[in-house]
Parts: structure tokens; C-alpha cells; sequence
């Protein structure tokens, strides 16, 4: 009977530890997951944590200068909300108009923009292509 | 070409089917002439997975871009090996790969068990046809890698420049044999239950499976690190993407299933566990290719969503369901001469507890990565983690797995006194301690990365007392005489290798960006790297613009490296192609960032890993250790 204790009490410390170590994990390393709309909504809320948005960039708003590393471009979601990104840092090789890109980063509220810390971009072909 | 591979892959389907029925009848009745039915049937199967995998290989290789699937993964300026890769490069054609795959595990062990007892061979069967002909329910019903496009296209796609790499020939494959070995050790599982059998012959008998598994997953797990690292041109190895935790995630409990099967065969307790811990290996094979396969998370690997993710999510609660069914009215048969004494200052104690390390990190990867699913469901807004939560959550695991590797060898069976443990422990505890001081002293002074040091340094000097004795005991010739143990501790070995290796690189690399007129010199981490301007060149399928870098250190020249940026005929944007230099001490490695003749500038992003190469290095000993103890004694108890 004793044994059986021990190893319960063993398992509980352990089951609490990891509690304690995903929820600490979680209140301080996890970033909202967003669509532009709901970014636009309430962007104060979200600027606590920062965030990662998904949505397609749209054709006709990139602006890139390799040399200084920025990139400048919209991105909207489905129903067509779009808001502007800027990102400064090295600019992925996939990076196009007209593909889904995942940014993180935080919203500029006064100078309307998205200020990214990073741009990665769903690949393409391997994973998916349509065949027109 | 697709009608007749399609043909096949019904074929193989219905035959699949009635084999399985078969099989379970026959598990009922044990009549054997069902049973020889049944195994003919399993051939067929067999054959003609095979066929269809054939004829795929011959449209891929032709050029039948008709079929969809061949048109959107190869065109003609493909080299010929990768329009082959093409098989697993897509999503319907992976499906039938892993299909044939698991077919072929039934042929070689229908051919190795047919002596076996006719309930647990029909059982072991049963589970292997159910599994390839679900792979075939998919490439039929859901995606099928044969479906023919109305009209005949000139060319196809292309293959994504990333993938046109040998890392493409070999890591797919690897990784895919390391999820299907566990559908025969599942198989075996279920057999023993459904025999109402407790002891651990299964376990053992299938040892060489999971091990040869287990290895396959190792390497396909370290390649595809190594290919992000080399083709990715990002720096790093590992980024913690759900696809990346899917391939960990079964090596994490089939480790654990390693360790548990140990402690089953020796002191028959564990017993419940183990069945769990092969369940969950091979539920999480699953559970990895339906994250890749079905974008229910957004990863840079994932495909598109499709009704894929239904097929997996029953065919896995199914599975698991029949399992569990049997497992349950067997927990008290299974438990019964458990409850002798248990504690964990005994060897038996110490695997249980790194089992519960494993899992416990299994359950934390697991609920990172299904963060922005869960999170949909029980919070207003959706969130999700990043490679920050999974560093910090899985870093106390890590170094608890290695604190219990290094002590676990020390320790015997049953139980040994906390006086013995100290003074066994005192060598490798007292080097830890060492390599903390003298990492500090110079200046390598990261709290978690002194932590991690030492457990490993704990473990690594253990290895070596333990070989050590082992030697002084009996001689040389106590390595082969117990291969499995000396194995593990060249296994052992080699995670101690890849450990320091992950921990240098994650905690003291060095990295910068420069834009530069050619000609121009910057120092970086000791060298002085001096960069020429762009020069091009045409290859086969692809141009290639490169900027020579010359190296430098203490005014001499090292080396001259030359990072390029490469033009594919069939893609609009450049794809970086990155230049290591590589030592055991650690790698130089360059990017070129960005360049315009107009402008005369270079941009190079510079980075600088240290003993990354031990991470490869880990990887062969891992492998070669595992080989090692596959020679294992016979058992005595068969």
C-alpha cells in the first residue's frame, strides 16, 4: 500500500509539474492567431501578447529594397479586409504577390500598420498547385 | 495509364478487405484453411500495390503528364532521379507509398511467422491488411495519385526547387519506413491480447522490428534537420513545426516503448504500459502524416485542406477503440504480479521514470501543436506558440532524460542502496560539475545552457564507467556477448554526441547581416571574410548567380566559399543556396542575401554554429549502436 502511494504522489507532482510548465508556457510564449478583420477590430487587445496573422498578399502593393532589407506590402483576408505590413529583415525567396503568408509581429495603431517581426511564406508547389 | 493504375489500387483495396475479413475469422474459428485463404489474398494485395506503384513510377518517369498528380510534381527539364522522388514528393502518391510500404512489411512477416500460432499470426495479419488497405481507401476514394486530367498538358509543373536536393531521394523514404515498422509491432500488440497472452514474447520477439524502426525514424528525423539546414538557407536545424514535431513525436514514445519493453521482459512489470506506449507510436505515425496531410495547422509544410483529415481522425479512434477494447478486460491479468515493490532508486524505477519523461514531453508537443485548434474551441480568440514555448517547456525534459540516462546504467535491477548510488555516481557527477566550472570560467555563462552541459557530461561519463567495467569484468569480448546493453550505451552515446551538438548551437551561435560594395571585408566571429562581386553561371535546369567569399583568419587565407542564389527555368523568384564550411569545432556558413549589379552591392548574411557537425556525427553512432544491439542475445525464454 505504501508503494502505491509513493508513485501516486510521484505521478501527481510530476502531472502538476507539467501543468505548471505548459501553463507558464503558455500566459508567456503564445501570440494570437488572427485573420486581418479581427486584427482591425480590436488591435489593442491583441498588441498585449503580438500576434500572427494569415492571409494572402495583394497583387500591386509589394514595395522591396533588398538593400535595406524592407518590404512593404498588404495583405487581406477572405472576405477582403486588408491592412498594410511593413517588414524589415531579410526577404523570404518565396516571398510573391498573390501567396498566403503567415507575419507575427504587432499592429501600429497610430500609423495604421503592421509593424512584422518575421514573414514566412506557405510553400508553394509541393505543397499544393493547381493545374489550370 | 491512370484507368489501369487505378485498377490496381481497387484491386488491391478489395483484396486487402477480404484478406482482413478473413483473417479475423480465422482468428475466431482457427480454421487453417481460411488462413492459407487469407494469405493469398494478402499477397495479392501485395502484388498489386505494387503494380500500381509501378505504373505511377512509369507515368512519373515517361512523362504522362495526362495524370494530374504527374503533371503538377515533375516537367521535362526534371532530372530523371527526381521525377522518380515524385512518388513521395506529392500527397496522393506518399498515401500509395506508405500503402505498398505496409504491404510489404505483411509479405516478410507472413514469411516470418507462419509457424506462429494461428490466432496470433491472423491477428498480427489482420492489422497489417487493415492498415495498407486503409492507404488505399485514401488514394481511391480521397486522392488519387491516378486521376487523369481531360486534356493532355505540353509540360508539367515542376518540382519546387527546394525539393530538387538529395535530401529528397532519401528522407521521405527513411522517415515513411520509420512509421510502418510499428504497424507489425501493433500487430504482434494485439495478438498477445487477443491470445490472452501476458508474457513479454511479443515485445521480444519484435524487438528487431521497433529497433530497426526506431532507427529508420532516428535517421529521417536527423536528415531532415540536416536538409533545413543546408537547403533552407535559414541557419538552423530545427524550427519546431508541426511536421517536425510529427516525426519526433513517435520517436519520442517508441524510445520510451524501448525502455519499457526492457523492464517488461526482466521483471514483467510494465506491461500495460508497453501495450500503451506501441499503441501510441503507432497512433502517432498517423497522427504526424495527418498534420502534414491534412492543413488542419498552418505550417510551411502543409498541404491544402482536404476531407483527408476525417479518413485519419476515424480510422486513428477506430484503431485505438479495438485496441483499448481488448486491452481492458486484460488489465487485471496484466497487472497481477505487479504489485511487488517498486522504487526508483532501482533500474527498473529509473526507465519508468524517464518513460513518464517521455511521455510527459510527447503531451507537451502534442498540445503546442494542436495550440490553435484547442484554443479555437475553449478561448474566445485563437492562439498559438511559437519556437520560444517549445525551448523553454521542453528543456526541463530534456535535461531530466539525460540526468536518468546517466544515472539508469548505474543502477541495478531491483534495488540499491542510496550509500552504492552516491558512490557510483560520484565519478560522472564530480566531471558534470567540471564541465559546468570550466564552461563558466570560459565565458560561456547561460544558466539552461550549464544545466544541460553537465546532465550531458553526467551521461557521457557514465557511458564510459559502465563500458569500462563491463571490459575489466569480463574482457572485450563482454561487448558482444550482451549486445543489446552495450548497444544502448552506443546509442547512449551517440545522443550524449547530438546533445552537445543542439546545445553549442542553440546557446552560442553568432550571427550577422552585411550589405557590401564587392571588394569590401567585414570580420565575424574571428574570421575576416572578404566578398568578391557576383559571377554567373548556367546549369542544367537552373542559373546560378554566386559571390565568392574569401576567408580569412589571423591574415591568413582559410578558404573561399561561394553562397549563390539559383534561377529555375520554372520559377520567377530565386532560391538561396547557401555555403558551409564545416568543422568539428563548429560551421562557417553564408547566405547571399541579396546583390544588384546596377547598384553594386552584395548582401551576405553570415553564420556561425558551433559542433553542429556532432549532431550528424550523434546520429551515426545513434544508428550504429542501434545496429549493435539488433545482434541482441537469443532469448532463452522463447
Amino acid at each position: 500500500m505504501k508503494k502505491s502511494w509513493k508513485l501516486l504522489l510521484a505521478g501527481l507532482v510530476f502531472i502538476g509539474a507539467i501543468g505548471y510548465l505548459m501553463n507558464s508556457g503558455f500566459s508567456e510564449e503564445s501570440v494570437y492567431y488572427l485573420e486581418v478583420s479581427e486584427v482591425l477590430e480590436n488591435p489593442a487587445k491583441f498588441n498585449e501578447k503580438g500576434m500572427r496573422v494569415s492571409g494572402d498578399v495583394v497583387t500591386g502593393t509589394i514595395t522591396k529594397d533588398f538593400k535595406k532589407q524592407y518590404l512593404e506590402f498588404d495583405i487581406a483576408d477572405a472576405d477582403g479586409k486588408a491592412m498594410k505590413v511593413i517588414y524589415n529583415g531579410i526577404i523570404p525567396d518565396t516571398f510573391k504577390e498573390d501567396i498566403q503568408v503567415i507575419v507575427e509581429g504587432r499592429y501600429d495603431q497610430e500609423a495604421k500598420y503592421f509593424k512584422a517581426a518575421s514573414v514566412l511564406t506557405k510553400c508553394p508547389s509541393k505543397y499544393e498547385t493547381e493545374v489550370e | 495509364m491512370g484507368q489501369v493504375g487505378n485498377l490496381f489500387q481497387l484491386l488491391g483495396l478489395f483484396t486487402g478487405l477480404v484478406a482482413f475479413g478473413l483473417y479475423i475469422y480465422t482468428m475466431q474459428s482457427k480454421d487453417k484453411s481460411y488462413s492459407k485463404m487469407a494469405d493469398w489474398f494478402l499477397i495479392g494485395q501485395a502484388i498489386c500495390a505494387s503494380l500500381a506503384s509501378v505504373v505511377l513510377i512509369y507515368a512519373l518517369a515517361t512523362g504522362y503528364y495526362k495524370m494530374e498528380y504527374v503533371a503538377q510534381y515533375t516537367d521535362r527539364a526534371l532530372p530523371f532521379i527526381y521525377k522518380i522522388s515524385g512518388w513521395w514528393a506529392g500527397q496522393a502518391g506518399s498515401l500509395l507509398f506508405w500503402g505498398w510500404l505496409v504491404t510489404m512489411c505483411g509479405i516478410i512477416e507472413m514469411k516470418r511467422i507462419k509457424d506462429y500460432d494461428i490466432k496470433q499470426k491472423s491477428a498480427v495479419l489482420a492489422v497489417l491488411a487493415l492498415t495498407a488497405t486503409f492507404f488505399l481507401v485514401l488514394t481511391v476514394f480521397v486522392t488519387s495519385p491516378f486521376k487523369e486530367l481531360d486534356f493532355f498538358p505540353a509540360d508539367g509543373m515542376g518540382m519546387n526547387p527546394l525539393l530538387q536536393n538529395p535530401g529528397m531521394l532519401y528522407h521521405p523514404p527513411t522517415l515513411f519506413l520509420g512509421y510502418v515498422g510499428f504497424t507489425v509491432v501493433l500487430g504482434h500488440a494485439f495478438g498477445a491480447l487477443v491470445s490472452k497472452e501476458i508474457s513479454s514474447f511479443w515485445a521480444m520477439d519484435t524487438r528487431r522490428w521497433t529497433m530497426i524502426t526506431w532507427i529508420f525514424l532516428t535517421i529521417g528525423i536527423i536528415l531532415g534537420g540536416e536538409w533545413a539546414y543546408v537547403e533552407l538557407g535559414w541557419g538552423g536545424y530545427w524550427a519546431w513545426d508541426p511536421v517536425e514535431n510529427a516525426s519526433l513525436l513517435p520517436w519520442l514514445t517508441s524510445t520510451a516503448f524501448l525502455h519499457s519493453i526492457v523492464v517488461y521482459e526482466r521483471k514483467g512489470k510494465l506491461k500495460i504500459w508497453s501495450h500503451l506506449l506501441i499503441l501510441l507510436s503507432f497512433q502517432m505515425c498517423l497522427f504526424g502524416t495527418f498534420i502534414t496531410r491534412s492543413g488542419v495547422l498552418d505550417s510551411v509544410h502543409t498541404f491544402a485542406k482536404s476531407s483527408l483529415v476525417y479518413f485519419f481522425l476515424v480510422f486513428m479512434i477506430v484503431t485505438s477503440g479495438i485496441f483499448i477494447g481488448y486491452l481492458i478486460p486484460m488489465i487485471k491479468k496484466l497487472s497481477e504480479h505487479e504489485d511487488a515493490e517498486f522504487n526508483f532508486s532501482s533500474r527498473e524505477g529509473m526507465l519508468f521514470l524517464g518513460n513518464w519523461i517521455f511521455v510527459g514531453l510527447t503531451l507537451v508537443i502534442i498540445v503546442g501543436t494542436m495550440m490553435p485548434i484547442i484554443s479555437g474551441i475553449i478561448m474566445p480568440d485563437k492562439i498559438t506558440v511559437g519556437i520560444p514555448y517549445y525551448n523553454k517547456v521542453s528543456a526541463p525534459f530534456f535535461t531530466l532524460v539525460l540526468l536518468a540516462s546517466g544515472i539508469a546504467p548505474l543502477l541495478s535491477y531491483g534495488r540499491t542502496s542510496n550509500d552504492v548510488i552516491m558512490k557510483k555516481l560520484l565519478p560522472s557527477l564530480a566531471c558534470g560539475v567540471a564541465v559546468m566550472v570550466a564552461m563558466f570560467v570560459f565565458g560561456y555563462k547561460q544558466p539552461l545552457s550549464l544545466i544541460l552541459a553537465g546532465v550531458t557530461t553526467l551521461s557521457l561519463v557514465t557511458i564510459f564507467i559502465q563500458i569500462g567495467s563491463g571490459i575489466k569484468r569480463g574482457g572485450v569480448k563482454v561487448l558482444t556477448k550482451n549486445k543489446r546493453y552495450y548497444g544502448g550505451l552506443i546509442v547512449h552515446l551517440g545522443v550524449v554526441m547530438v546533445a552537445y551538438g543542439i546545445i553549442a548551437s542553440s546557446f552560442y551561435n553568432a550571427q550577422t547581416d552585411k550589405v557590401l560594395a564587392p571588394g569590401e571585408q567585414f570580420s565575424f566571429h574571428g574570421y575576416t571574410l572578404q566578398v568578391a562581386d557576383v559571377k554567373f553561371t548556367e546549369r542544367e535546369n537552373y542559373v546560378s548567380a554566386y559571390a565568392p567569399v574569401r576567408v580569412f583568419k589571423d591574415g591568413k587565407k582559410l578558404f573561399t566559399l561561394a553562397p549563390e542564389r539559383r534561377f529555375y527555368a520554372k520559377n520567377k523568384e530565386a532560391f538561396a543556396e547557401v555555403a558551409i564550411s564545416s568543422s568539428l569545432k563548429g560551421d562557417l556558413y553564408l547566405i547571399l542575401s541579396s546583390y544588384s549589379k546596377d547598384e553594386n552591392y552584395v548582401g551576405i548574411q553570415a553564420v556561425y554554429q558551433p559542433l553542429i557537425a556532432w549532431i550528424w556525427l550523434g546520429c551515426v553512432v545513434m544508428v550504429l549502436g542501434g545496429l549493435f544491439g539488433l545482434g541482441g542475445r537469443k532469448k532463452a525464454n522463447v
